[in-house]
């Protein structure tokens, strides 16, 4: 049908073509090239609006490192968890209980401090920044080579 | 034999199933995690505790089986030119941080109350 002259013009969609020019069926599969680029809509902005797209190997890299400290954090939780079901089960000191319960805020700090990390590295991936350093890797090393002291302490307290 | 990897073509070398395998591995430690604080709590009799340990399993199941993160992680194109309405890991990380935290408040909250014999 022809355009009246009136009528603003309707944005077409862009034509594909195969590798020697004739037009894509809409059955066939789209290459990664041929992909158009469109509009960013990926949450939180503060992360996804600057810099430009890293390689998907080190997105996928930093995804997997934040999920290693969430575990991390899941294993302070779930070593506390566990420290005080054993103080209930064997009615153990209170001392147990303490501990577990620092255990399992330290767990939760660790988790927050997981997605804070993935939002400073892909922040530095897209900007091409240094990534900033793993500040609390010392501080949690240090905690749980304490956490361990304190146990194995109370071990040898009681059965001495 | 060849070595395993994305069915993607374009997706090669990006190793999106070994990150689908953290997921799900997290999204497990979740769960055990919430099942060993629901039993504790079941044991002591503390049944908001139980109740909210329950609820937490039931969610992070429901997540790991019924949304299927694996999935949506191997799927997911995410190289430049091909990001529009397509989650990124951000809302993914967010939940698990707030499972993680939910079940050291949990935990926190058992503790204490047995410690202090509020139990």
């Amino acid at each position: 049908m022809p355009q009246r002259p009136d009528e603003p013009e309707q944005p077409r969609p862009p034509e594909r073509s195969g590798a020697l020019g004739e037009p894509v069926s809409a059955g066939e599969p789209v290459s990664a090239d041929e992909r158009v680029p469109t509009e960013d809509q990926r949450r939180p902005r503060a992360v996804y609006g600057v810099g430009d797209e890293p390689d998907a190997r080190f997105s996928l890299a930093n995804e997997r490192t934040a999920l290693a400290w969430v575990r991390t954090g899941l294993g302070l939780v779930a070593g506390g968890v566990a420290l005080t079901s054993l103080a209930t089960f064997a009615e153990l000191t209170v001392l147990l209980d303490v501990i577990a319960a620092v255990a399992c805020l330290a767990g939760a700090a660790v988790a927050g401090y997981g997605w804070r990390t993935w939002r400073r590295n892909e922040i530095a991936l897209r900007t091409g920044a240094p990534l900033p350093a793993p500040t609390a890797l010392p501080v949690l090393a240090g905690g749980v080579v304490l956490m361990a002291l304190v146990l194995a302490g109370y071990a040898v307290v009681s059965v001495v | 034999m060849p070595a395993p990897h994305s069915a993607r073509p374009d997706l090669y070398g990006a190793q999106p199933e070994r990150t689908a395998l953290a997921w799900q591995r997290s999204l497990l430690s979740v769960q055990l995690g919430s099942v060993l604080l629901t039993l504790t709590a079941v044991r002591e009799q503390a049944w908001v505790l139980v109740i909210l340990g329950a609820g937490l399993t039931t969610a992070v199941g429901w997540w790991l089986l019924v949304r299927g993160p694996a999935r949506q992680s191997v799927a997911r194109p995410r190289h430049e030119g091909d990001s529009s309405g397509r989650p990124g890991p951000a809302g993914g990380l967010l939940r698990l941080v707030v499972a993680v935290s939910l079940l050291g408040t949990l935990g926190v909250t058992l503790a204490l109350s047995r410690a202090f014999g509020a139990l």
